[in-house]
């Protein structure tokens, strides 16, 4: 029999608490009814199959639905018997409880790992919400590397459409991996596992009033899982296909918080990153096989016009922290005709970098400075989107990987200009 | 010939008197002119390494403000340029400080105006310096924004932002000085009133085509947006 338990607004009643568990997973969640019911089922039946005899523990950390998403959370269950399952030796308990702070999903992880302190569990991970394609081994390959191989963090890896992720295939991913020197291909994947230790790492840190509340947290934990030396490792868990985004929210505003929270990190870190080269892998875990994946489709000449409009309008802001060459070269680019268009991915490189530098000395308001990146950012992700149009997916990806291999050849760039000042 | 050379020595000696008795209110003037020479250069060091330890000229690249001295000609450092302000400011003080030691009605009459105008003078200064701050910060805003959104016309939008809120920051500033402030208001009202009329007419009749079009763009996008699956 499980315990289920759904705590008032409010304070989280200890009570309410069962004294202790060895695996917490958590699920951050706002108006997810039509799928959180999906990865509740997937989460239990996972703990059911591979952690049959740890005291396990569900938390939903929920930012005040109003389709009754902890409603499904609590009534969600699985026939253990269609799945081949027998009765575990200990319930896992639920529990669904909304977080305090400011809205976002950084404060939903923020409860999760203060009540994953509380309970004292030695492993845990989070998923989120809105998962369609999330499978009982998902908990394993997240829980596994921390429980019983005695990893720290574990990042999430997953088979993408090419022109998926494209925040991460441009800026996160090889950002990351040139300052950090551990290549993470998902830092900002959205699943990922994590020790107890880790739990108490994170909810000791004073961030929960930045973008680290809002979607700043994805890059905050693996950066600083990677910046504190942590053992990290990644699991590969197929497809992900999740819920299509909430159409009211402000896309720019995430790219800020994330990109944002990526800069601030940087100068945060700035002595760990600055004396480290030579990126590596990391430990892999999960069986790789082929998978069909949702493609992607976007206008590109709807990106160009807004690469255009950036051009034609912020190379007076863009000149206040870059040479006046790569402006006129971006007032070049954007003349050029959108089936020839070409953005060099060494001058967009050498711009994510200005953009650094501009950040750490201060050249422009954070947010001002932040949005102006993003007519860039979209020139950047079109001429992508044109050079890889004939490619397949790996092929596409061989060019993110000469991405990262130019993030990394320029890295002197930043570390020789970071206490100069720049432009 | 006797009476007018009597006149005149009689005049001279007047003069020297005078002139003997003026003699210690001059030294008086121009001891309070160096100590305010002295004074100024003191404050002006002092301000100069005030100004490095915070790192002025860096944030005034920061918000714009090295820009826009540089625009209206000034090309020192805009730590420099304070620092010299208020160094002849310092300079004139004390000049007036002076003068007003002498007791004449007329010096004492244009002291109490000049004191009296000081606080006016400071107020209007920062009306004008934050006006310029705020129509900077925000006129780039709307840039930034309009282009993010998609408006062909940003950079118009911007600058209409710009040049009305330095219209008003000047506005307040001249009523700050008492020049002439009906007339301000009045000039502010019109040109106000005029481009809320301008606007008005030119999206009823000229524009409704185009405003039609921007309101179903803007309506139509929060229907999907594909920036990015992060």
């Amino acid at each position: 029999m499980q315990t289920r338990t759904q705590t008032p607004e409010g304070e989280i009643e200890a009570s309410s608490l069962p004294d202790s568990a060895d695996i917490v997973v958590g699920i951050a969640s706002y108006n997810n009814s039509r799928t959180i019911g999906h990865v509740v089922r997937a989460v239990d039946a996972g703990l059911a199959k591979y952690f049959p005899s740890e005291k396990a523990v569900i938390i939903n950390s929920d930012g005040g639905s109003v389709d009754k998403t902890p409603e499904m959370v609590i009534n969600a269950s699985v026939d253990h018997k269609a799945v081949f399952l027998s009765h575990r030796l200990h319930p896992v308990n639920r529990i669904t409880t909304p977080y305090h702070g400011i809205p976002g999903k950084g404060s939903a992880f923020r409860t999760i790992f203060k009540m994953a302190s509380a309970l004292g569990a030695k492993a845990c991970c989070v998923v989120d919400a809105d998962l369609r394609s999330i499978t009982p081994e998902w908990i394993e390959l997240l829980l596994s590397p921390v429980y019983k191989e005695g990893f720290d963090f574990v990042a999430p890896l997953y088979a993408r459409h090419k022109y998926d992720g494209t925040i991460t295939n441009s800026i996160i991913y090889p950002l990351t991996r040139s300052l950090y020197c551990r290549k993470i291909r998902q830092p900002i994947g959205g699943e990922f596992g994590f020790s107890g230790e880790m739990a108490k790492f994170y909810v000791g840190q004073d961030v929960w009033n930045t973008d680290i509340a809002r979607f700043g947290i994805d890059i905050w934990m693996t950066t600083e899982a990677l910046a504190g030396r942590f053992k990290v490792c990644q699991a590969y868990l197929g497809a992900k296909i999740h819920d299509p985004k909430d159409p009211g929210a402000d896309l720019r505003d995430m790219f800020v918080q994330v990109v944002g929270s990526l800069m601030s990190l940087t100068e945060k870190h700035n002595r760990e990153w600055r004396s480290a080269t030579d990126s590596i892998e990391v430990p892999t875990f999960g069986f790789k096989y082929q998978v069909g994946v949702v493609p992607i489709k976007a206008s590109v000449e709807g990106m160009l016009r807004h690469f255009r409009l950036g051009a034609e309008n912020l190379g007076e802001i863009w000149a206040g922290f870059m040479d006046k060459e790569k402006v006129d070269a971006l007032a070049r680019m954007s003349r050029a005709e959108a089936s020839g268009f070409r953005f060099p991915k060494e001058l967009w490189v050498r711009m994510v970098y200005d953009y650094i530098l501009a950040y750490h000395h201060r050249k422009l308001q954070p947010e001002q400075l932040l949005k102006t990146l993003i007519p860039l950012y979209y020139g950047r992700t079109a001429s992508f989107f044109l050079e890889t149009a004939e490619m397949n997916d790996e092929e596409a990806e061989a060019v993110v990987e000469d991405v990262c291999a130019e993030y990394e050849r320029q890295k002197s760039y930043l570390v020789s200009n970071w206490q100069e000042g720049g432009k | 010939m006797r009476t007018i050379i009597a006149r005149i020595s009689e005049h001279l000696e007047n003069f020297g008197e005078q002139l003997l008795q003026f003699i210690p209110d001059l030294l008086v003037i121009i001891i309070i002119v160096l100590s305010g020479f002295i004074a100024a250069a003191l404050v002006n060091r002092l301000l100069q390494k005030g100004f490095r330890a915070v790192r002025f000229d860096t944030w005034s690249d920061q918000i714009g403000l090295t820009t826009a001295f540089r625009k209206a000609g000034i090309t020192n450092p805009p730590s420099r340029f304070i620092g010299s302000f208020i160094y002849w400011f310092i300079i004139v003080l004390f000049f007036v400080a002076g003068f007003a030691t002498l007791g004449f009605r007329v010096t004492d009459a244009l002291v109490s105006v000049f004191f009296l105008y000081l606080p006016r003078f400071f107020s209007a200064v920062i009306i004008v310096l934050l006006g310029y701050f705020i129509a900077n910060f925000l006129a780039r805003a709307v840039l930034i924004a309009g282009v993010n959104s998609g408006i062909e016309y940003s950079k118009a939008l911007s600058e209409l932002v710009r040049i009305l809120l330095l219209v008003l920051a000047f506005a307040m500033a001249l009523e700050q000085l008492a020049i002439a402030p009906k007339i301000v208001l009045a000039a502010f009202v019109i040109f106000f009133g005029s481009i809320g009329l301008a606007v008005a007419v030119a999206f009823g009749m000229a524009g409704r085509s185009y405003a039609k079009k921007a309101l179903d763009f803007l309506l139509s996008r929060r229907d999907g947006n594909n920036l990015d699956q992060l």
